[in-house]
C-alpha cells in the first residue's frame, strides 16, 4: 500500500505538542506519526508511549559469540595439538582467559554497533521528509499515513499554527489558502 | 545568583536558542588563533613523525633502547588521551547535570587513539616472544603480539565508535546549518541522522553502554600493556599491584588532561557560560581522591618489596626507586601525589578554577616523569630472560630525536583535537539543551531556585 507523508514545522514546544493532541483527535494512531528534534526531549512530552527496544540483546547475543571463539580457539587449538607439558595442566589457563575476555568485548562491540544501526533504523533506506530548520531549533511532526488520509493530516498539522506544512509535492502552506 | 556558596551555573540561565548559537558560532568562527596553533601542533607532529623514522626506525629492532621513548609516548598517550573518555562514561554513569559541557571536553580525546595505535604497532618488534621469560602470556602461541594488537585495535575502534555516536546529533546540526560542510566528510558522518523520537531513545541509551564498553576494554589493555611494557621487562619484578597502580594512574592523568582543557577553552575559547566553578570543583575532588588512590596502590606494591628484602627485591626497589631512577621517582611522587594532596586538601583552592587547573597540569607532567622512568628502566635491561637483575643497568639518557619524539606524539594528538574542534560544536548541543529542557525557575521565599529534574 502506498504511503504519503507530511511534515509539519513548529517553531515552539507548545505548538508541536498541540499538533501532536491534534492529529489524535483526527484518528491517527502514534505509530502514524513521529517527532523530529535537534534535542532530545523528555519520555513523553509528546504524549508517547515507551516503546520497546531490543537493543540489549545485541550485546548479550555478540558477547556469546566472542566468549565461544575465544574458548573455541584456545582451548580448540590446545587439545587438537596436545603438546607434552611435563605434567602441568594441558590447558593453559591465565592466558586463556585473556583471550576469551578479548573475544567476549570485540563481540559484544560489533553486535552493539550493528544493534545501533538496526534499532534506529540507520541508514534510512526508504523515503523520508525532511527539512534542515529541524537541525536550526524547529520541531517537525512527520505523518505518514493512507493517500486518502493525507489531506486530513495536512488540515490536522494546520490546527497547531505551523511555521510550515510539506508534502512529498512540496509546501502547501502553514495556514490553509483563503476560500475563493 | 549564589546560593550556600555554590555558584549556579550560567548554563542553566540560557534558552535553548543561547546553546545552539554558541555551537554553531564555534564552528562557523574558525579564527586565525586556533588555526595557528592547530598547525603549530601539526609541524610538531610531523617533526616526531620524521625523528621517528631518523631514529628507531632507521635503526632497527636490534638495539630496544633506541625505542625507549617511542614507548614512553605511546604509554603516555594512552595513561592521558586514552583515559579521558574513561571519565566522561563515568559521569553519564553517575547521571549528573553539571557533566553535560563536560563530556565533548573529555570524549573529544578518543580522536587521537590512531596515534597509539600506529605507535603499538612499530612497536610490536620491541617485545620479544614470551616463550623462555616470564610474562602474563605463559607462552601463549603469537603472544604477546596479535593478542595486545586485539587489544589495542578494539580499544581503537570503541573510542571512535563512542565519539561518533556522542557527536552523531550535532555533527546532523553542522551539516544542515553550515554550507562549507554540507558535503563531505561532516555529512557521511551524521549519516541520515533526522532526530526522529526512535533515534533519540536509542542514542541516549547506546552512548552510555558505548561508554561502558570502552572502559571494560580500557581496563584489561592497561592491565595487559603494564605487564608486556614494564613487568615483564624487568627481571624479578613480580607484582600483582602494579597493572591496576598503572591503570588508576592513567585515570588520574585522564581526569587532569580533562582539567586542563577544559580551561583552556575557557580562557581560550571563550566558554565561560558552559565551562564553571561547577565542573571545575566536582573535577578537582576527583583529581584529589585519584591522588590518593596514585599512593595506596603505590604503597601496596612498595610495602611487600620493602619487607620482603631479598636481594631480587632490594635490586628491584634500587633501580626503578632508590638508585637509578630516584629522582624521576621523587619527581613522580611529588607530583602524582603529595603536590595534589597538598594543594587540593585546601577548600578554597579546591573550590576555584584555578586551583585544579594547576593541579591538573602537575598531574600531567607527573604522569610524564613516571611513565619515562617506568619505561626507561622496562627497555634498558640487556637480557630479560633472567629470573632476577644481577647487575643493575644505567638510567637511559633521552637524546634530541627521543625528545622530538616525544614533543611530536603530544604535538600530533592536540592537532587532533585542534582540527576536529573545527567540525564539532563546543558545547554538545544536544546534550546541553536536552539538560536545559529538564530545567525550572521556581521562586523559593525570597530568592528564586533553579529546580533541575532527572526524567526517570
Amino acid at each position: 500500500m502506498a504511503i504519503r507523508e507530511v511534515l509539519g514545522i513548529y517553531k515552539d514546544l507548545d505548538s508541536a505538542v498541540a499538533a501532536a493532541d491534534a492529529l489524535r483527535e483526527a484518528g491517527f494512531e502514534r505509530a502514524e506519526f513521529e517527532v523530529l528534534s535537534n534535542a532530545p526531549y523528555p519520555e513523553g512530552t509528546f504524549g508517547e508511549e515507551s516503546g520497546i527496544h531490543r537493543l540489549f540483546v545485541f550485546p548479550l547475543i555478540g558477547a556469546c559469540c566472542g566468549f565461544a571463539a575465544g574458548l573455541l580457539i584456545t582451548g580448540g587449538t590446545q587439545l587438537a595439538n596436545p603438546l607434552v607439558t611435563g605434567g602441568k595442566p594441558l590447558l593453559s589457563i591465565p592466558p586463556m582467559i585473556i583471550i576469551m575476555y578479548e573475544g567476549t568485548m570485540l563481540g559484544a562491540l560489533i553486535f552493539t554497533v550493528l544493534g545501533v544501526l538496526f534499532e534506529s533504523r540507520l541508514p534510512w533506506i526508504g523515503k523520508a521528509l525532511y527539512d534542515t530548520r529541524i537541525t536550526a531549533g524547529y520541531i517537525g511532526i512527520l505523518v505518514r499515513t493512507a493517500p486518502e488520509r493525507e489531506s486530513l493530516a495536512i488540515s490536522a498539522l494546520r490546527k497547531a499554527n505551523p511555521e510550515d506544512v510539506l508534502t512529498e509535492g512540496g509546501s502547501v502552506g502553514g495556514t490553509a489558502p483563503a476560500a475563493q | 545568583m549564589v546560593t550556600h556558596g555554590h555558584e549556579l551555573q550560567r548554563t542553566w540561565e540560557l534558552a535553548p536558542r543561547d546553546v545552539l548559537d554558541a555551537g554553531l558560532q564555534w564552528v562557523r568562527s574558525l579564527g586565525t588563533g586556533r588555526r595557528l596553533m592547530a598547525l603549530i601542533a601539526l609541524a610538531l607532529g610531523a617533526v616526531g613523525a620524521i625523528a621517528l623514522v631518523v631514529g628507531p626506525l632507521l635503526s632497527g629492532y636490534a638495539n630496544r633502547q633506541v625505542w625507549a621513548y617511542t614507548a614512553v609516548a605511546f604509554v603516555y598517550l594512552m595513561s592521558t588521551a586514552a583515559a579521558a573518555p574513561c571519565l566522561s562514561t563515568a559521569l553519564r554513569v553517575a547521571r549528573s547535570h553539571w557533566r553535560r559541557p563536560v563530556n565533548r571536553v573529555a570524549e573529544i580525546w578518543a580522536v587521537t587513539l590512531i596515534i597509539p595505535l600506529i605507535l603499538y604497532l612499530l612497536l610490536l618488534g620491541t617485545l620479544p616472544g614470551t616463550e623462555n621469560r616470564l610474562s602474563i602470556w605463559f607462552g601463549w602461541p603469537l603472544s604477546p603480539w596479535l593478542w595486545g594488537a586485539i587489544l589495542m585495535v578494539s580499544l581503537t575502534g570503541a573510542g571512535y565508535f563512542f565519539l561518533w555516536l556522542s557527536s552523531l546529533p550535532d555533527l546532523a546540526i553542522v551539516r544542515d546549518q553550515t554550507d562549507s560542510a554540507r558535503r563531505g566528510l561532516i555529512a557521511w558522518l551524521a549519516g541520515p541522522w533526522r532526530g526522529s523520537h526512535r533515534q533519540w531513545r536509542m542514542i541516549e541509551k547506546v552512548v552510555n553502554n558505548a561508554g561502558v564498553l570502552y572502559v571494560l576494554i580500557y581496563v584489561p589493555t592497561m592491565t595487559v600493556f603494564a605487564t608486556d611494557f614494564i613487568i615483564s621487562m624487568i627481571p624479578g619484578y613480580f607484582t600483582a599491584v602494579f597493572p591496576a597502580y598503572f591503570t588508576i594512574s592513567s585515570f588520574e592523568a585522564g581526569i587532569a588532561l580533562t582539567i586542563v582543557t577544559m580551561a583552556v577553552l575557557r580562557r581560550w575559547g571563550g566558554q565561560q557560560e558552559y565551562l564553571g566553578l561547577e565542573q571545575f570543583w566536582a573535577l578537582g575532588k576527583m583529581l584529589l581522591a585519584f591522588a590518593l588512590l596514585w599512593f595506596y596502590f603505590w604503597w601496596s606494591e612498595f610495602i611487600i618489596f620493602w619487607y620482603g628484602r631479598t636481594p631480587r627485591e632490594i635490586n628491584v626497589l634500587k633501580y626503578i626507586m632508590a638508585e637509578t631512577y630516584l629522582w624521576p621517582f621523587v619527581l613522580a611522587f611529588l607530583l602524582n601525589f603529595a603536590l595534589p594532596l597538598l594543594i587540593l586538601m585546601w577548600n578554597p583552592i579546591r573550590r576555584s578554577i584555578a586551583g585544579p587547573t594547576v593541579v591538573a597540569g602537575i598531574v600531567l607532567v607527573g604522569n610524564l616523569i613516571d611513565r619515562i622512568r617506568l619505561i626507561s628502566a622496562g627497555y634498558s635491561v640487556p637480557d630479560i630472560t633472567q629470573h632476577e637483575l644481577h647487575e643493575i643497568p644505567a638510567a637511559y639518557i633521552p637524546n634530541l630525536l627521543d625528545i622530538l619524539i616525544l614533543a611530536g606524539a603530544i604535538g600530533g594528538a592536540v592537532a587532533l583535537v585542534l582540527f576536529t574542534f573545527r567540525v564539532l560544536p563546543f558545547p554538545s548541543i544536544w546534550e546541553v539543551t536536552g539538560g536545559l529542557w529538564l530545567r525550572a525557575h521556581r521562586p523559593f521565599k525570597h530568592t528564586r531556585v533553579i529546580v533541575v529534574g532527572k526524567p526517570e
